[in-house]
């Protein structure tokens, strides 16, 4: 627990933390065409969650990276005499990844926008994508103004140009990390609509029975590799390379080996797409974060009523219950307490949200509420074990019935000695929140790391983001203090 | 008032209470001394049923106790346990409560008495045992003697026929022996059957009017005391 007088220490000790990683993360580095061919290979990242027909692992053999641009990578390193290896990153953390220089290039569905241009270096493009808009099948919607008008919700990938697009038109905005949860939440009408571009729309969208793909393009787009600003030889290298596969129609045969290859191919790429984001820190980031902060208050608290009543009946259930209910509770804790939540959100989310019909923001109450239940649980049987024996018989030989005994005599008892590890453990929910960033509720951590990518800086939307959550959990972690005073002060009487 | 016979009680293959057979009359006191593990403690916890045992019989205070009596009986066993208070070495009084609710508690959830009859009976029992004035202070706020006469009030609220004794004086400092001898052969003035287990000869010679000596699970002697010894005995 993070005591009241270490707290101005662990602000500074962030503070210093947060500018070290920072000048870490820019990296004086020469030319990097040099070190790829000193090393021999040309190390590109890239995320296999992105799936078919990008870059992903083959079912038969999960250990082989297969997907269209695993063939444009290794091409491409041919063609500079040296060979290609793959360096997994999370997508939306590829150019700050690139930029960290955890990989020579980014090469993975990355749109060429103005933003990108600014930030780093594009290659030509390697494909030409179009903006599909998908929605509910039987939905009156017929194009994105018809969607913002109706005032709904858009679902689309973190960090992409999508996004961008529906920010301009003021479009509510659901955001996911994989893409085809999107489209299942469409089916399950939890979004309205998702933004996507064609490769993904087709391969994971059109074809399902819920959900219809307008035929109007809404944008077009190109994908190009990234470099770091710098690295112009790279940079040339590369585009000399591309411009050589499309002579020799190596690329055409690659996209049409992955049934990639369209009449957009072949009408002339168009200019990065423009895009324009505040990069001010301002009031309207900060009401951002503080929605977010309210969101993940929300979250907590509602997951902790559905906890605190759960754990009860799963301690009263281990602890009075005979055989069956004492077996099922010990099963419900230990499953809860031996698996990730995160593997619990997503079951309850993704594997069980079709048939429970829920919001993003009901299951992640559901998710949290349910795991935080079996911790709740355990706290109470060990409250309810530190009751002394005599507090049972002394109740039992005045004739009260062992209801009135729970009642009356341990639960008052019990529940002083399970306040101050409630209180604790409510903080550590309201950290353990931002865990349901992964099923697009945007809680306070997901703020931050939207705020970040759109700021270029994890520095002030981290010292906020942290601002935040200590203003809510230090005046908790002061009353659990408090708590485990009075009942240390209730209990020295004890005899 | 009380009548035992032959009653066993095992813990595993030793036999704690070994047949004991005896008798206690309406308004008597009977100490129970002994050595540790005589199985003193033991029959006090038969007699109000907190243990369950393995043979013999107890009729107490019109109550029959039979061996085997599980869960089919518990509301009987409720009954029998206002009728037969127990007042625990340690007390055991409820530390989240006064010592007033500490005895109105029970007579409302046991007797069903209404709140305010029940708070005034406390304040009056509390006051009989010289506690009329820490009516509201909670457990840890008494010293031991005073917790031991809130215990005594909390029993006799339940207007039991008999009251059992658990040690009373072991967790005493002695000049407040005299105190609880004294608060204890008022109430038998008063008619009470009472039962204390003590390892204090000069307590139980002070106090009982028979004495009853325990070994190995069974009476091996019995002594009256006489009214003289008794009227002449200061205690403490």
């Amino acid at each position: 627990m993070l005591r009241s007088t270490l707290a101005p220490r662990f602000a500074c000790a962030l503070a210093l933390a947060l500018a070290l990683a920072l000048a870490a993360a820019r990296p004086v580095r020469a030319d990097t065409l040099a070190d790829v061919h000193a090393r021999g290979e040309l190390i590109w990242g890239g995320d296999k969650q992105g799936g078919e027909p990008y870059a992903f692992e083959d079912v038969a053999d999960p250990t082989r990276l297969i997907g269209f641009e695993v063939e444009i990578a290794d091409e491409l390193a041919r063609r500079l005499g040296v060979r290609a290896r793959f360096q997994q990153y999370a997508w939306s953390n590829l150019v700050p990844g690139l930029e960290r220089g955890d990989f020579d290039i980014a090469l993975n569905g990355l749109e060429a926008t103005s933003e990108r241009q600014e930030r780093v270096l594009l290659s030509r493009p390697y494909y030409s994508y179009g903006e599909v808009l998908a929605v509910k099948r039987g939905a009156p919607y017929r194009s994105l103004d018809d969607l913002a008008r109706a005032g709904k919700t858009v679902a689309t990938l973190n960090q992409s140009y999508a996004f961008d697009l529906l920010r301009d038109r003021g479009i509510r905005a659901a955001l996911y990390e994989g893409v085809e949860e999107p489209y299942l939440d469409l089916e399950n009408g939890k979004v309205d609509g998702v933004l996507l571009d064609d490769v993904i729309a087709t391969r994971y969208g059109c074809g399902r029975a819920g959900v219809t793909c307008l035929p109007d393009e809404v944008a077009r787009g190109t994908y190009v590799v990234l470099l770091r600003k710098g690295d112009v030889a790279l940079g040339a290298a590369l585009d000399a390379a591309l411009a050589g596969m499309v002579r020799d129609r190596t690329l055409e045969a690659i996209l049409r080996k992955w049934k990639l290859w369209d009449a957009r191919q072949e009408s002339a790429a168009p200019e990065p797409v423009h895009v324009v984001r505040s990069r001010a820190f301002g009031k309207q980031q900060l009401l951002l974060f503080a929605e977010g902060a309210l969101v993940t208050l929300e979250l907590s608290v509602f997951a902790f009523l559905l906890a605190v009543p759960l754990g009860f009946l799963l301690a009263i259930a281990r602890v009075f219950g005979r055989g069956p209910a004492r077996i099922a509770s010990a099963i419900y804790v230990e499953i809860f307490r031996g698996t990730p939540a995160l593997l619990q959100l997503y079951v309850i989310y993704f594997a069980l949200g079709p048939v429970l019909k829920l919001s993003a923001l009901s299951a992640a109450i559901l998710g949290l509420g349910l795991n935080y239940a079996a911790y709740e649980a355990e706290i109470y049987r060990g409250a309810l074990l530190a009751v002394p024996r005599g507090q049972t018989e002394a109740a039992h030989a005045v004739g009260m019935s062992g209801w009135q005994t729970l009642r009356h005599v341990l639960l008052p008892q019990a529940f002083r000695i399970a306040l101050p590890p409630m209180t604790n453990d409510f903080i550590a929910l309201l950290k353990d929140s931002s865990l349901v960033g992964v099923i697009a509720v945007v809680e306070l951590t997901k703020r931050m790391s939207i705020a970040a990518v759109d700021l270029r800086s994890w520095v002030l939307p981290g010292l906020v983001c942290a601002a935040f959550y200590f203003a809510m959990s230090f005046p908790l972690s002061r009353l659990a203090r408090m708590l485990e005073k009075r009942s240390a002060r209730l209990s020295g009487g004890r005899a | 008032m009380i009548r035992i016979a032959g009653l066993v009680k095992r813990h595993g293959e030793r036999e704690v209470l070994a047949g004991v057979t005896a008798a206690v009359a309406r308004g008597e006191t009977v100490a129970l001394v002994g050595r540790s593990g005589a199985g003193k403690s033991t029959l006090l916890r038969c007699l109000n049923h907190l243990d369950a045992f393995d043979g013999g019989t107890i009729d107490i205070a019109g109550f029959a106790l039979r061996p085997g009596m599980g869960r089919g009986h518990q509301a009987e066993h409720r009954r029998l346990r206002a009728a037969v208070g127990l007042v625990f070495q340690q007390y055991h009084l409820f530390p989240h409560l006064s010592a007033e609710e500490n005895v109105a508690l029970p007579q409302r959830e046991v007797l069903g008495r209404a709140a305010a009859d029940a708070a005034l009976r406390a304040r009056d029992l509390l006051a009989r045992v010289g506690l009329g004035d820490r009516c509201a202070a909670p457990p840890h706020q008494l010293s031991g003697g005073q917790q031991q006469r809130v215990a005594i009030a909390r029993a006799l609220a339940l207007d039991p026929q008999v009251m059992l004794f658990d040690e009373p004086t072991s967790a005493l400092d002695p000049e407040l022996r005299g105190e609880v001898c004294r608060l204890m052969r008022e109430l038998a003035d008063g008619g009470m059957t009472i039962v204390v287990v003590t390892h204090d000869a000069a307590f139980a010679d002070a106090v009982a009017d028979r004495v009853l000596v325990m070994q190995d699970g069974r009476i091996a002697d019995e002594r009256r005391v006489s009214r003289s010894a008794l009227s002449s005995q200061a205690p403490g």
